[in-house]
């Protein structure tokens, strides 16, 4: 517990430096505030971009609140997964390519505080930036649109945030396989997008699919209810989570070299 | 006793790093690790240091059963890079915690070790900005902060000027007398400054190990070269502690003795049998012979 | 232009405080940098006219081991 909290810390305090502390968050906050603002002026930027015919009606239905926090969701599933997958992409590779990472490996730390350490510490700040930016989001919609529950918009939010406990894992993982920053983003986007492509492909078999954590904030958020299938999604994302972190510590003890 | 090693041995897929080599580390022992580049230095001591998980053997330290014998070492990579973020002071304090150093002892070794690799000044100073001799001193302060048993450095002075080498091997004599030191290098003058013990490794192979007295001894062949006057014309030959003897011409000779006691009854009897002393030189073979030797053996 | 006139103004004015401050901490850590990956004042364009994307990309791609 010692060397997890040394560990934590010293991420956070990485963190602060180099600025992720800072730019993360606000650029979640700016993606969730996008939404809303754009589309409540939706009709005014179409009249302005599009050489209309005289005369012509726009007549586009104004999204409920509800479907505004869902279209930013999706925007956060999209540029926010590969984001998030970016700002990972170094936390271990880059240690590894320096070699400082052996200043920490001589003294008597285990595989596994390096690497959960890790893990909990960036998943935290990742879970901070999303939060910013979905209050934000929610802020923007109840006042542009309507009121929604605040009890949906937590509950859509903490369904949402399995997603990025996956990726952190997922990232992770590729960081302790790849050496290479590029090879390490790539690997985890093109797994995701896989994992999303399947989900589509395949609905029969791919029920408890991450990727239909989606879905499922759709479901709370419009009608109101997270059932079973909400269950079964986020109980299969969290054991996928556990599991690639597990393989992540085992590999990292069967790959990671030191030294020449 | 501190350490046994026994039949280590390193592979790496197809190529062998490291034979099984047998040594022990002496408590309070100062061990130079000699030998060319490729010679497997830089893996036995990762192995010692627990980075590297020997493919066969044992290494034990005396006295601890258990498997992770890292908090007892301190260790100092061949080309250290650190946390550039960081500030000296703020990377030993990480490395401290990272040991265990009690918090109160830690904030006072802070301060001596600081002090000891001169780099107080600095302390506050982002590492990034630093020398290669001052992260060098500042990785030899993290391998010692927390008085470990054993100091494991790859390499120490070998990247460094002739300054920052002196000033790394001066403080490397004064800890001497407060830990076990083991280092490893390819320079011989190194070795010799500071250390009583030598390992020599080459291709994998443990070639020497002992004292730097022992392997000047075994190595000296006690040989003198005398020139006289008159011819020589074998006056020499009948004595009994005569190993060797060569003519180089009829006035000079290079001999080989049992012992270089024998020295003084060797120009006795040069006197008795009246020849005249011109040149009398002992041959004694340097360390670096000595070292060749063994390296070619 | 008659719609822009009709901009909610304390709408939008966070969204652009809060891509300015984006940039403004882009550019301070920018110049305490000595080396970039790219030469370094290939980045200042980049950080100022490329609105938000600019300067997440100098965060995420600009930096050598930090």
């Amino acid at each position: 517990m010692r060397n997890f909290i040394i560990l934590f810390n010293k991420e956070m305090k990485e963190s602060l430096r180099n600025g992720k502390w800072i730019w993360l968050p606000i650029v979640m906050m700016v993606i969730g505030m996008m939404q809303p603002i754009t589309s409540y002026y939706m009709p005014q930027i179409l009249e302005m971009a599009g050489n209309l015919p005289e005369g012509a009606v726009i007549d586009i239905p104004t999204p409920s609140g509800e479907e505004v926090l869902i279209a930013t969701l999706s925007q956060f599933g999209t540029i926010g997964t590969l984001l998030f997958v970016l700002a990972l992409m170094n936390v271990i590779s880059q240690e590894r390519q320096t070699g400082a990472i052996v200043f920490v490996v001589v003294r008597p730390v285990r595989v596994f505080q390096y690497i959960v350490s890790k893990y909990v510490a960036q998943l935290f700040i990742l879970l901070v930036a999303f939060a910013a930016g979905y209050l934000f989001t929610w802020y923007y919609t109840n006042f542009l649109f309507n009121y929604v529950p605040w009890i949906l918009m937590l509950g859509s939010l903490g369904v949402y945030s399995l997603w990025i406990v996956l990726l952190t894992a997922v990232t992770l993982l590729f960081g302790t396989v790849l050496r290479n920053s590029g090879g390490i983003a790539g690997m985890s986007i093109l797994f995701l997008a896989m994992l999303s492509l399947l989900t589509t492909l395949f609905p029969k078999y791919m029920e408890w699919s991450p990727s239909n954590l989606s879905t499922e904030t759709s479901k709370i958020l419009i009608e109101g209810e997270w059932g079973s299938s909400t269950l079964l999604v986020s109980v299969s994302t969290l054991t996928l989570s556990i599991l690639f972190l597990g393989l992540a510590v085992y590999l990292f003890k069967k790959l990671v070299r030191f030294g020449n | 006793m501190l350490v046994t090693v026994q039949y280590v041995s390193k592979q790496f897929k197809k190529h062998t790093a490291v034979h099984p080599i047998s040594f022990s580390i002496g408590k309070g022992r100062c061990i130079a690790l000699l030998g060319p580049n490729g010679a497997g230095k830089t893996t036995t001591l990762q192995m010692l240091a627990g980075l590297l998980k020997p493919t066969s053997g044992t290494i034990e330290f005396v006295g601890n059963k258990q498997i992770d014998n890292r908090s007892q070492i301190g260790f100092l990579p061949q080309h250290p890079t650190f946390f550039n973020w960081m500030t000296a002071q703020e990377f030993l304090q990480f490395a401290g915690e990272l040991s265990h150093v009690p918090k109160k002892q830690l904030a006072i070794r802070l301060k001596e070790t600081l002090a000891f690799v001169r780099l107080e000044d600095v302390r506050n100073k982002k590492i990034g900005g630093f020398s290669g001799g001052m992260k060098q001193r500042l990785g030899l302060a993290q391998a010692l902060l927390h008085e470990p048993e054993l100091l494991i450095l790859d390499e120490p002075v070998s990247a460094l000027d002739p300054t920052g080498r002196r000033d790394v091997l001066q403080l490397l004599d004064q800890l001497k007398s407060n830990m076990t030191i083991l280092f490893s290098t390819h320079i011989l003058h190194d070795a010799e400054q500071v250390c009583e013990d030598i390992l020599m490794l080459k291709d994998g192979r443990l070639k020497w190990s002992g004292t730097l007295e022992g392997l000047k001894k075994e190595y000296n062949s006690l040989a003198i070269k005398l020139q006289t006057k008159e011819p020589i014309n074998g006056a020499l030959d009948q004595l009994d502690f005569m190993e060797e003897i060569e003519y180089v011409d009829s006035f000079t000779v290079k001999v080989r003795l049992k012992s270089l006691a024998n020295s003084n009854q060797l120009v006795q009897t040069l006197i008795e049998n009246k020849r005249t002393l011109a040149h009398f030189e002992l041959l004694q073979d340097s360390l670096e012979d000595a070292f060749m030797k063994v390296m070619e053996r | 232009m008659q719609t822009f006139t009709e901009l909610n103004w304390a709408l939008i004015a966070p969204l652009i405080g809060l891509q300015l401050i984006l940039m403004i901490f882009a550019l301070v850590n920018w110049a305490k940098q000595d080396e970039t990956n790219g030469p370094k004042w290939m980045w200042i364009p980049i950080i100022v006219f490329v609105s938000m994307i600019g300067p997440v990309a100098y965060f995420i791609f600009g930096r050598k081991n930090v």
